[in-house]
């Protein structure tokens, strides 16, 4: 069963039964943390509006005398189907119009039927009016308008569960007011009706009883649970001559409230703060408390200012990543400027990248002119001359030819054995010269002719 | 104003916001992906171009060095030559010039000796270069000095450590 919230902004709420007397029944629901503590107080609350006020309502119920209830059954298997033709099925099984109702349809899910079920609940507008014009007169203005058996259902469950085992028991909630009672039916934690009944009509609660329970000649026993609310639930007497003319079934178990008198006021502030199932506020559409209009009003004047804000923040961020981006362009454009003035004498933007292997090129050729400037910062190659000959020398090699400059190199000659050039392979390297060494056995005599020119691994 | 028409403002700019930010988001996400593409280019071709710059500061100091010499010719080969070798050793001197930076010309000398001992040709070549040193001392050698740049040498047949010797040497000079 769908949970849902009626008020989500308030921590308290005033819950009001027996407005219509002197002295209505009110109860103060109080949310702290995760508890609710109910009291009943003896003043009335103030008017909803700004300030203190504020996170405080109050909820009536709207009698069933005042309301209906209603299970629908829709042909479709699909529930957003369902959802657009529930309010003309509902509209065929009431005597008025729909049109000239509040009404809402709580607890939609599919069936096994392969149809959608709700359970709608209204009222006529009207009586609504005329349930607003007369609290106001007695200085009541509710945010939140229940439905009354609904309210005492979901309150009965809440307060005193079902015992384990006789969950498929029918449960009977019976409210025992000044102007009217009124009869609530269900089983297996699913409502089913809610009737209002005159005070004191038997009769006609024996009817609705049997409408919901197969007949006293049956030999099954269908247990029934009958709880006792209401100002009338207060004398054991009343509640035992009641029960005396209705039903006699071997197993029925009656159960009384904690405060009976406060229960259903209970019910209405109970239901108005905390999130359950079967929630309803007939006070919406034109009816809406002018509260909630405020406050929808500010909420959304909250979100378009929060989107303001959105937009604003992108705006500013998109700004300021260009203006990033330009800045780091810039100091981009100022590098490149200073290096193509030192290189070139000539100063080029960033932007001019195509005349980049231009101004590489020229770079390249003034260093080129500007290289014999480092001779003389370089390893002589006198040094590599002498370190030729004198390896030479050690090595017993005899050189046919040397031709050495700056980036060439190459030596010829003769050795003894196989690797008494090695030396001077390893040498040359030593001095950043790496060489290729290439050698063959002379057709003449024994000695190893070898070629040693540029090349190889540094 | 009532509440209505300040709601319509107010979501009428939150939307035109909202909207620009979009936009200007987009835009900036889309010009930024082709920047970075052209910065990072250009990031790569300044690297090249510090490289480059750092090669040519280098060559420019060394330079500087030149030009602080308070002599800025080098001293005459042909004297050094005559002074060790005969005319019939000496096969062949030649000397060419060409252009370098700043007023500064570079001078190469050829000579090519007939048939010369190698333990000569090094002697011959320490001593144009004069100190042995990675560095031209301004105090010991305030001219340009002779740097060897190329060493061709042909082992004479027969004759242990003599040879055909092609020597090339490299020098500064700036006409004042």
């Amino acid at each position: 069963m769908e949970k849902s919230k009626v008020i989500t902004w308030a921590k308290s709420c005033y819950g009001f039964a027996e407005e219509h007397t002197p002295n209505p029944v009110v109860v103060l629901a109080e949310q702290s943390r995760s508890r609710l503590n109910c009291s009943i107080v003896d003043h009335l609350p103030e008017s909803p509006g700004e300030g203190r006020a504020a996170t405080s309502v109050s909820a009536v119920c709207l009698s069933s005398r005042e309301s209906f209830t209603r299970w629908i059954e829709a042909p479709f298997a699909s529930i957003s189907k369902a959802r657009k033709v529930l309010p003309t099925l509902l509209d065929i099984q009431l005597p008025f119009p729909l049109d000239d109702c509040v009404y809402c349809f709580l607890d939609v899910a599919g069936t096994r039927r392969n149809t959608v079920e709700a359970l709608a609940v209204g009222a006529r507008l009207a009586d609504v009016e005329r349930k607003l014009e007369s609290l106001a007169a007695n200085g009541i203005d509710p945010v939140v308008i229940d439905q009354e058996g609904l309210a005492l259902w979901t309150q009965s469950l809440s307060e005193i569960p079902m015992p384990k085992g006789e969950e498929d028991a029918l449960r009977v909630v019976m409210h025992l007011g000044t102007a009217h009672w009124t009869v609530v039916v269900g089983r297996n934690g699913r409502f089913e009706n809610a009737h209002a009944v005159k005070t004191e009509d038997i009769a006609q609660i024996k009817r609705i009883l049997h409408q919901h329970l197969p007949p006293e000649s049956d030999e099954r026993d269908d247990k029934v649970h009958w709880i006792w609310t209401g100002p009338g639930a207060i004398a054991e007497e009343t509640i035992s001559a009641i029960s005396a003319c209705l039903l006699k079934r071997r197993t029925e178990t009656s159960f009384i409230p904690e405060d009976p008198r406060a229960f259903l006021a209970r019910a209405a502030a109970t239901r108005a703060l905390v999130s359950g199932p079967l929630r309803c506020n007939l006070r919406h559409g034109r009816l809406t408390h002018p509260s909630i209009t405020r406050r929808r009003a500010r909420q959304l004047t909250k979100a378009a200012a929060i989107f303001l804000a959105s937009g604003a923040l992108l705006c500013g961020a998109g700004a300021l990543s260009r203006e990033i981006a330009r800045k780091k362009e810039a100091k981009i454009t100022r590098a490149f400027q200073s290096l193509s003035e030192a290189l070139t004498n000539r100063g080029i933007t960033a932007g001019e990248t195509a005349a980049l292997p231009v101004i590489a090129s020229q770079a390249r050729q003034r260093i080129e002119l500007l290289q014999p400037f480092m001779s003389p910062f370089s390893p002589s190659l006198t040094l590599t001359l002498a370190r030729i000959m004198e390896t030479g020398r050690k090595s017993g090699l005899k050189y046919d030819t040397l031709a050495i400059s700056r980036d060439d190199l190459l030596l010829k000659g003769r050795a003894a054995e196989w690797n008494d050039c090695d030396m001077l392979v390893e040498g040359l390297k030593n001095l950043g010269r790496p060489v290729k060494l290439e050698r063959t056995e002379s057709l003449t005599d024994e000695s190893i002719l070898f070629t040693i020119k540029r090349g190889g691994n540094k | 104003m009532n509440e209505r028409v300040f709601n319509r403002i107010i979501w009428s700019g939150a939307a035109i916001s909202v909207a620009l930010g979009l936009v200007m988001t987009a835009q900036s996400a889309w010009r930024l992906r082709a920047d970075s593409a052209e910065l990072r280019r250009e990031l790569a071709s300044i690297g090249d171009l510090k490289l480059l710059a750092r090669d040519m500061e280098e060559r420019l100091a060394a330079q500087r060095v030149f030009e602080s010499l308070p002599v800025k010719r080098p001293v005459p080969l042909s004297g050094i030559i005559k002074s060790k070798f005969s005319d019939e050793t000496i096969e062949r001197f030649r000397e060419t010039r060409r252009e370098s930076v700043g007023g500064w010309v570079v001078r190469e000398a050829e000579i090519s000796f007939k048939n010369l001992s190698i333990s000569q040709v090094m002697t011959f070549a320490e001593q144009v270069e004069g100190s042995i040193s990675k560095t031209p001392n301004p105090d010991a050698d305030s001219a340009p000095p002779w740097r060897l740049t190329g060493c061709i040498i042909n082992a004479t047949p027969g004759a242990s450590g003599m040879g055909h010797v092609t020597l090339t040497f490299e020098a500064l000079e700036k006409s004042e």
